[in-house]
């Protein structure tokens, strides 16, 4: 329902001025990367790729990498989509999951609030993001966090889930795999999510396909998450990029297609969406140790950290 | 999919400043992005004064009264989710049956491999004995269906017979009732004058009596049901919680989604997309709205 309002909240932004003055012939969505030598498409919706087998050069090569503390780097990308997705800024982290030990961390406290933030992160914390989607206080699906599940699988077509193992290799598996796999004794964190972006070798899901089999259009500020084909953990959060950081998370930005694409650009073999809109919050910490954040606006039930091993 | 021009829409809704008025007029004229860049490269200013969105059937504008309306949903949404120990008292139920699972995981993995080893040595004898019963059922069927075509009138009385144990079968099945299922078998094989219950007795004379589960496992088993019935019973909650909230607000679900998502944005700070009046009604109701929408 959050979702929901988002997409109404979105509208209402559009909305606002004089359509009828600007409307214009529907043609395919397509996404260009923005540089100090304009703008280079690199995405088409129509000749769209159904499996993404390698990064995009052209994605790849206009991130800025920045090193950040072991195991983690953070790099900034522009982009240039459709309607209001015309100022997206994507920020991006890697890490590594062979230097850093991820953990999911249960953040509804004794009143059913939802408690947690990117300031809750220790100064031992690396990277922090906000995981998985809820409803009303509770996370959305399966929730392993310090060892212990707190919530069983959720059910949906589109569902992903992100697991640690007790040796700290992560992977993405499909959310209808989980009755078995929950039962293993080898599982140190996880967290379910929704929609798969990727899935496979870099499947883009068929429902994410034209013709779209859910709400391929409406554009909001994201959040996703994914593995790439080194084993790094691949964390992309959208900002409106028209109106400064104050303005980065209102809920402007790319279509689910754009980001299955973005993430299969970027390198994901696996990939799904994480909660967006005024949820996403992000936190690296940089080289020297100081936190590098993208704030979200409220708290939320759940979040994935990762210290360094 | 959006026309991009809306983006200068948006744009323009953003700014409103008079310093930028001109770019009114402007804006009507812009089709393509090559005009966008022109309004970036005109300075307009993003972060100029709120103009509030348009009002609709679910985005309403968050009046005093709608403020109130918003914190009574609130009030009840947050009641439900906490009545008789609510959620909170479910997830404490929950994770002492987590702590629970280590040991409970280690005392069933201990006699699991010889409680498996016992049960599939029991289901290969009881396959071969049934198995061997079958080719017996076989000329069995043979011999009551031949006696059927010697005598018509005892067929169609079997054949009556049948389809009524058939329908005993179908509402054992759509029921889930394990034991009437078991009835209604025995009575269908009775027709082609088999007896289960003899079967029964033939296999525990052979096999023995199928291997208990040992209590270690029956005792995993039965957390984890109690864990997913739980998570089920938390799901419910939240979703009456969602469905009280709308009602005690007299909003709809998702006016009420719209309006708690907006407020929270303004206590939280992000103050661009509201009128002046909008943000008098929640500054002053902002400690109360705080209680629920915690920054």
């Amino acid at each position: 329902m959050i979702r929901t309002a988002a997409l109404v909240l979105a509208a209402a932004f559009v909305a606002a001025g004089e359509p009828a003055t600007f409307v214009a012939a529907l043609e395919p969505a397509t996404l260009s990367v923005r540089g100090a030598n304009g703008r280079t498409p690199w995405w088409r919706e129509d000749r769209a790729p159904v499996q993404w087998e390698r990064a995009h050069p052209v994605v790849t090569r206009a991130v800025a990498w920045h090193r950040g503390a072991p195991g983690v780097e953070w790099g900034e990308l522009s982009l240039e989509g459709d309607g209001e997705a015309w100022r997206t800024r994507v920020i991006i982290a890697r890490v590594d999951p062979r230097r850093v030990r991820f953990d999911v961390q249960w953040g509804v406290d004794s009143a059913a609030q939802s408690v947690w933030s990117i300031a809750k992160a220790s100064a031992n914390v690396n990277f922090a993001v906000n995981a998985g989607q809820f409803t009303a206080t509770l996370p959305w699906g399966w929730v392993v966090a310090g060892g212990q599940e707190r919530l069983g699988p959720g059910r949906g077509p589109l569902s992903s889930a992100f697991i640690v193992d007790r040796a700290g290799t992560v992977r993405v598996v499909d959310g209808d795999t989980l009755s078995v796999i929950r039962r293993s004794s080898d599982i140190a964190a996880a967290f379910q999510s929704y929609p798969s972006l990727l899935t496979g070798d870099g499947t883009v899901p068929v429902a994410l396909r034209t013709p779209c089999a859910i709400n391929c259009t409406h554009r909001d500020a994201r959040l996703a998450i994914g593995l790439d084909r080194n084993g790094l953990v691949l964390v992309a959060l959208t900002r409106f990029d028209a109106g400064g950081e104050a303005l980065g998370f209102i809920p402007l930005g790319l279509t689910v297609p754009e980001m299955a694409a973005l993430m299969g650009a970027l390198g994901a073999r696996q990939a799904m969406l994480l909660d967006g809109g005024i949820s996403a919050q992000m936190l690296v910490r940089d080289a020297r140790g100081a936190a590098r954040t993208w704030r979200g606006v409220r708290r939320v039930p759940l979040g994935l950290v990762a210290v360094a091993r | 999919m959006l026309p991009r021009p809306i983006a200068l829409v948006l744009l323009l809704a953003l700014a409103a400043a008079p310093a930028n008025a001109q770019l009114g007029g402007l804006a009507k004229k812009m089709k393509d992005k090559a005009v966008q860049a022109a309004a970036e490269k005109a300075g307009v200013d993003t972060k100029n004064a709120p103009t509030p969105p348009t009002y609709d059937d679910v985005i309403l504008e968050l009046t005093a009264p709608r403020v109130e309306a918003l914190l009574k949903g609130l009030g009840a949404s947050q009641a439900v989710l906490t009545a008789d120990g609510g959620i909170p008292a479910i997830l404490k139920e929950r994770e002492a049956i987590e702590a629970q699972m280590p040991a409970l995981n280690d005392r069933a993995s201990a006699v699991s491999s010889g409680y498996y080893n016992a049960r599939n040595r029991w289901s290969s004898c009881e396959n071969d004995t049934r198995d061997a019963l079958g080719k017996t059922h076989e000329d069995e069927v043979r011999k009551a269906t031949a006696a059927m075509i010697a005598n018509p009138t005892g067929a169609a009385e079997r054949m009556r017979n049948a389809t009524a144990y058939q329908q005993e079968l179908a509402n054992a099945v759509a029921s889930g009732d394990s034991v009437a299922l078991k009835k209604a078998t025995a009575n269908y094989y009775k027709i082609w004058g088999i007896d289960l219950a003899k079967d029964d007795a033939v296999v525990k004379a052979k096999c023995g009596a199928p291997p208990a589960m040992p209590q270690a496992m029956a005792e995993l088993d039965r957390a984890n049901a109690r864990k997913d019935s739980l998570d089920v019973k938390a799901r419910a909650i939240e979703n009456r919680a969602v469905l009280e909230g709308s009602k005690a607000s007299g909003l709809t679900e998702q006016q009420f989604a719209m309006a708690r998502e907006r407020a929270q944005m303004a206590v939280t700070g992000t103050r661009t997309r509201f009128s002046k009046g909008e943000l008098a009604a929640i500054d002053a109701r902002k400690a109360e709205l705080l209680a629920y929408l915690k920054p």
